[in-house]
């Protein structure tokens, strides 16, 4: 079981608060395309990703990017539980997409570069994110759980 | 691989922050020690807590080390040659912390430039740490 700090609990919240997925996921999920390319073989239905400016203007990554973000909801709200919770989505990841279980680390990485570029020093602290890295660790390790 | 656009844009922007190394070396040191706790096993010899002499002169030699290895990339190993023997023989960091310190540094680029910080710096500046990385251990074995 993953033991919570009040100091981290607050943290968490207090980020995702603040945060709009609707701006935070398209910028993650643009970021993980244009910083590793080789990402972009999960989204072949995606349409045009052969330039920065076509990523940066398609639809599909940022509503996705929209959908991924809002996915974190779920653990947010299940902060003693995100194990279980994720148990579904984790399967699917396997069975159905065939997602390499590291891309996942790689996303949270964008994801805590997007969060500290939009909220700064002062908010986003060393233990803020020591705190938020610590959560989308959990995440990561609850999506990547139910692979064999 | 590393454009010349890319090399460009990576040395102008170590050349912005090198006024700043203190500052942004001691920003990215708390910020590994906080996240990776074991990274400060290799700091038991200093004084490593927020504002300390220690902290801020030896974030300060890392960004500038950085700096000085972007003013020209293709000599990338030339320039690091010392450090890569200090590295391998005395200090002996296990490699993978490299890959720690750089998500950070990274972390403490986008606090400090904001939007500047765009997925296209971003990009670069990622494969440039991968690339410093990597020189600096080539000694190790």
């Amino acid at each position: 079981m993953v033991e919570w700090t009040d100091a981290e609990r607050k943290a968490i919240t207090t980020l995702w608060g603040m945060i709009d997925v609707g701006e935070i996921g398209p910028q993650a999920l643009t970021r993980l395309l244009v910083v590793y390319p080789w990402t972009q073989r999960h989204f072949g239905s995606f349409g045009n990703l052969s330039t920065y400016a076509a990523i940066i203007g398609n639809a599909k990554v940022a509503n996705h990017g929209k959908t991924v973000m809002g996915g974190l909801e779920t653990a947010v709200k299940n902060l003693d539980n995100i194990k279980s919770a994720y148990a579904k989505l984790s399967a699917m990841h396997s069975e159905k997409l065939h997602v390499d279980p590291d891309n996942f680390r790689t996303l949270a990485e964008c994801i805590s570069v997007v969060v500290a570029a939009k909220f700064g020093p002062s908010v986003f602290t060393p233990g803020f994110q020591e705190a938020w890295q610590k959560f989308l660790a959990v995440v990561v390790s609850a999506l990547g759980r139910q692979y064999h | 691989m590393l454009s010349k656009k890319e090399k460009k844009l990576i040395k102008e922007i170590w050349e912005r922050l090198t006024p700043v190394a203190e500052d942004i070396g001691s920003d990215a040191l708390l910020r590994m020690f906080a996240s990776y706790p074991g990274t400060k096993t290799y700091f038991s010899h200093l004084d490593i807590s927020p504002g300390s002499a220690h902290l801020c002169s030896h974030g300060k030699k890392i960004v500038l080390a950085i700096a000085e290895g972007a003013k020209d990339i293709s000599q990338l190993t030339v320039t690091l040659a010392p450090l890569q023997t200090l590295h391998a023989y005395q200090l002996r960091i296990d490699p993978t912390n490299f890959k720690l310190l750089s998500h950070c540094m990274l972390v403490t680029l986008a606090c400090y430039l904001g939007e500047e910080f765009t997925p296209v710096a971003h990009a670069a500046i990622d494969k440039y740490l991968s690339a410093f990385a990597a020189v600096l251990s080539e000694k190790y074995r």
